[in-house]
């Protein structure tokens, strides 16, 4: 067997248990980079990852490790990202792995993505490597987190390493562990081929590149190969593995290995992830199970600030969906903002990334509009309506009952902080379904909530009414009948349907109000006077008025004013283009993502 | 080659610095004024090097500040002298100085007439004592009276004062009121000054007053009170026939400062000293705008240049419009064409029209000029010649 030196790994962990740092390590200790080339957390190489210190990307790194056995081994190493919105990219990390090293936090234990985490894997029967992190720490409790392990996930963890990832303890254990306990990868390089993408991204120069697990049979530069699922044809101009940052031309790969293959493919949406690559001449007979179809969970509109930017936006939005198959678009168009795009994202921060990347890395403006889940509208003619946009929402008159998405929400906490959890679950609207002592202190509550009132910032309250110990997992569960309504708002007796948003009725009041205040505060005075109308079917529940400004002009300019003045004037004229106009009125950018956070 | 030129030297300091003042100045305590020898010395300087650029005499000079009457009347004898010996300064050549009501004497104005100056500037800014004590004004209103009677006895009768109104509330000190300005008009055209220059006042960032105004001790007068009085300014002195010629302007006919009108009518200048701003015709068609430092170090260390632009014609007519329409009777197109040789009605027919249909610009006697609204909400107006 050519894969009996392969080891294929991801690392699973709660968010900041110290995956990322891990990686840096591991990647140091097998050599790929000196002490002095570390830039802490390697694998996190866009500038947003680092910034936010989470990992968005799954990444892939190829490395060579000399055992205590003598022998050389090549581990290919795939680093998860933590949040929960992310989820889905895990699960792809897992299908093309053996095994995963499981980081579990000295000070803080199991949380609730370590469960979700462990389990996911468990499914993909993965062997699961516990470690214990951060043991440096005052606070930490190794024996107790063992213990943990084995009483909560059912892990044997007597002979976990004790490591500090940051410290550089321990490390030497986890890699021969990694050798020991992770099987190598099966698979016969003579059958044909089979390879799983589970990821790609698009370079300018060679077209998509396409991350692979080859599971059986041998790819070569010059093959021509078929994606299963597609069906389209190639010619392999390369192919190799993954070294950090950069990618290692090798003209062969083989079952077990990891590693990419660039086709020349020019068309981003022909090698999705989860599809199956085999060889034109010598096809599979079936391909690898895929992945689940990502489902996103949360929509809003995207919309150029300047309509001309919208062939770009679509570009852009393109190359993100190459890195990001979790990225959903379609064209929309707004009465309010013109044309631009009904995007899906699997939560609020990963919308955020999607909205700062755009920002950053493409150079746009953007408005987006209030995100919304999916809403199952059951009309009065028997049909059923399935409700993204708010601005879709069907007369009232026609529309029978609303269900709304409900998911499963894990909660795992420190006792004390029970209290308060329950006031805010209660405030989400949460139904409680079950309290688990895990131990003395920690016990996993279980909620019944609607997506809706998770995704907005309901992982960011929950931190900060349990000083950051509680931790979350949910899945969707399914739907549930709900008193909702959308909400209007009226800008200068024009609605703006961009801000239109599904709320429950016992809210719809306080929202309004508290959007009303916002939009006040961020709607610049105008020549007139703009009242701001927050309506539920055409009843005003909420008014606010901009005063209008009484004069803008420069009272002063003589010969030394001049040059500063104009830039002024400059600057001002710059800051007007970004706004959008609704009927007379001009808008900023600001106002629309004001409205997205009311309970700053 | 500057034909006409009008020359504007700074004098930087001051007794000390008003709440609201964004100017370039050396209050006394700042220690500068030690040095006040060396910043002269480095103006005359500077003005040597200058004035190779004037080959067709100068017709205005504006010493301002600062408070050029805050140092040795003197001082401003021999600047002028200066410009005399190194250049043709005409004749019928406008001449002001800009003086602190607080720190004048006969002895100035005096010395000033025997220099030459023929048109004063009077910082008055309020006739109210409470407004010219929370404004930071180091005089009283009587000092204002003197000032103008004695530079009346001196010989110089072209005699402009400085008001500010829309005076907001500072530490407990409340507003400007609608009376308090009605009066201070009624003053002024009592004093029977020829020109007045009333501002709005503008909270510059940097200022005294703005700090106060972000940590919530200051607060805007009422915005219907403060075009309440621009309006009755107008209106008042228009009765009185005193016209408004720019946006903050108002002069008998004949009066208008000629000096700040080559600011709103791009024609060349120079300017003198810290942070003084220069626009002369450079290559071509091209005119360079300089300032200077405003580093009191690097300028007297002969360090004078801080930015240099080269303005393209097209830009110069963008600006000429911009700063045309301060003026009430609008850019000029008789000048326009015969600077650029082309019509400002055909290079700006989209802004013109767009401003037309907002209702802020309206033609009469064959210029643009700003409507009653366009005054209000001038620039608006500006932006549209800008990029």
């Amino acid at each position: 067997m050519a894969g009996e030196n392969i080891r294929n790994f991801c690392i699973i962990a709660h968010i900041d248990h110290g995956k990322s740092t891990l990686a840096d390590r591991i990647l140091e200790k097998t050599g790929v980079l000196t002490q002095r080339e570390m830039e802490d957390q390697v694998l996190d190489n866009m500038d947003i990852e680092r910034e936010r210190g989470i990992t968005i990307k799954a990444q892939s790194v190829r490395l060579n490790y000399r055992a205590s056995d003598g022998n050389e081994y090549v581990f290919n190493l795939i680093d998860t990202p933590g949040h929960v919105d992310f989820n889905y990219e895990v699960s792809r990390t897992l299908a093309a792995c053996e095994g995963a090293v499981l980081v579990v936090d000295a000070a803080q234990g199991v949380e609730a993505q370590t469960l979700a985490n462990v389990y996911q894997a468990i499914d993909h029967n993965l062997e699961v490597v516990p470690v214990i992190n951060k043991i440096d720490l005052p606070a930490a409790q190794p024996e107790l987190v063992k213990k943990e392990i084995e009483d909560v996930i059912g892990l044997p963890a007597s002979d976990a390493p004790l490591i500090s990832a940051k410290a550089g303890i321990g490390i030497e254990e986890v890699l021969e562990q990694i050798v020991k306990r992770i099987p190598p990868p099966q698979g016969d390089e003579n059958a044909p081929l089979k390879a799983l993408v589970f990821d790609s991204y698009y370079d300018s120069y060679k077209g998509v590149i396409i991350y692979v697990r080859v599971f059986d049979g041998t790819l070569r530069k010059g093959d021509t190969v078929r994606l299963m699922a597609s069906g389209r044809e190639y010619t392999v101009t390369e192919t190799g593995w993954f070294k950090p940052g950069t990618l290692l031309q090798s003209d062969i790969l083989q079952a077990g290995d990891v590693g990419y293959i660039a086709a020349a493919i020019k068309n981003i949406s022909d090698a999705s992830v989860g599809d199956t690559v085999t060889l034109a001449d010598r096809p599979a007979s079936e391909p690898l199970p895929g992945y689940k179809k990502v489902q996103s969970m949360v929509f809003c509109g995207v919309y150029p600030v300047d309509g001309a930017d919208y062939e770009a936006l679509r570009d852009a939005l393109g190359k993100l969906q190459l890195n990001d198959a979790s990225l959903l678009f379609e064209p929309e168009t707004s009465k309010a903002l013109g044309f631009g795009f009904r995007c899906g994202f699997l939560g609020l921060l990963h919308l955020e990334i999607i909205q700062e990347r755009l920002t950053r890395e493409y150079n746009l403006d953007l408005i987006t509009t209030t995100p919304s889940v999916i809403y199952l509208v059951r009309k009065t003619n028997g049909d059923t309506v399935r409700l993204d946009n708010p601005t879709n929402m069907p007369n009232p008159s026609e529309i029978d009952s609303i269900e709304e998405p409900v998911v499963k929400a894990s909660i795992m906490t420190p006792v004390e902080y029970v209290g308060n959890i329950m006031e805010l679950t209660n405030e989400r609207r949460g139904t409680f379904i079950n309290m688990d002592y895990i131990e003395d202190t920690r016990v996993l509550m279980t909620y019944e909530m609607p997506l809706n009132e998770v995704i907005y910032d309901f992982f960011d309250a929950l931190k900060s009414r349990t000083r950051g110990y509680a931790s979350l997992d949910y899945e969707i569960t399914g739907y549930r009948r709900s008193n909702l309504v959308k909400l209007d708002i009226y800008l200068n007796g024009e609605i703006v349907d961009a801000l239109s948003m599904i709320v429950h009725a016992d809210k719809a009041y306080a929202r309004g109000r508290k959007m009303a205040e916002k939009l006040k505060d961020t709607i610049p005075r105008h020549q007139f006077e703009i009242p701001i109308q927050a309506c539920i079917g055409g009843k005003i529940i909420a008014r606010e008025t901009v005063k209008a400004y009484r004069k803008d002009v420069l009272a002063k300019c003589y010969g030394g004013d001049i040059s500063r003045k104009k830039k002024l004037l400059e600057k001002q004229k710059e800051g007007k283009k970004k706004m959008r106009r609704f009927g007379s009125v001009e808008v900023p950018q600001e106002a629309f993502l004001s409205v997205l956070k009311l309970d700053e | 080659m500057i034909m006409d030129c009008g020359l504007y030297f700074h004098i930087p300091f001051c007794i000390k610095k008003c709440i609201y003042c964004d100017f370039l100045s050396f209050p006394r305590s700042s220690g500068y004024t030690c040095r006040e020898e060396e910043y002269f010395t480095a103006l005359s300087n500077e003005w040597r090097e200058r004035s190779a650029l004037v080959t067709d005499g100068v017709d205005t000079v504006y010493i301002g500040g600062g408070t050029p009457s805050s140092v040795s009347p003197r001082r401003i004898y021999d600047i002028l002298n200066d410009v005399r010996g190194r250049a043709a300064l005409r004749e019928n050549a406008e001449i002001t100085v800009e003086v602190n009501p607080g720190t004048v004497s006969e002895e100035h104005f005096r010395i000033y007439k025997e220099a030459g100056v023929n048109r004063i500037s009077i910082g008055i800014q309020s006739t109210q004592e409470r407004l010219l004590r929370s404004l930071g004004r180091i005089h009283t209103y009587k000092d204002c009276e003197a000032a103008v009677r004695m530079a009346r006895n001196a010989g110089i009768s072209n005699i402009s004062c400085d008001l500010i109104f829309g005076i907001p509330s500072v530490c407990e000190e409340p507003a400007q009121t609608y009376e308090e300005l009605k009066e201070d008009i009624e003053r002024l055209i009592l004093l029977g000054v020829r020109h007045i220059s009333a501002y709005s006042i503008i909270v510059e960032e940097g200022t005294p007053l703005y700090e106060l105004y972000k940590c919530g001790r200051a607060f805007d007068a009422d915005p219907d009170t403060e075009r309440r009085m621009y309006y009755y300014i107008r209106k008042r002195l228009v009765k009185e026939g005193i016209q408004r010629y720019e946006i903050s302007n108002y002069a008998y006919p004949g009066h208008e400062s000629r000096h700040n009108m080559k600011y709103w009518e791009c024609r060349p200048y120079l300017g003198i000293g810290l942070g003084a701003a220069s626009y002369y015709p450079g290559s071509n068609d091209d005119y360079i705008r300089e300032t200077n430092t405003r580093d009191p170090d690097e300028y007297m260390s002969g360090r004078y240049r801080g930015e240099t632009e080269v303005i393209s014609a097209e830009e110069q007519k963008r600006e000429f419009m911009m700063l045309g329409f301060r003026k009430m009777s609008g850019p000029s197109p008789e000048m326009y064409k015969e600077r650029f040789g082309t019509d400002c009605s055909d290079d700006f027919k989209d802004e013109i029209r767009r401003l037309k249909d907002k209702g802020l610009v309206y033609k009469k006697d064959g210029s643009m000029r700003l409507t009653l609204k366009g005054c209000d909400f001038a620039n608006e107006v500006f932006r549209e010649f800008v990029l």
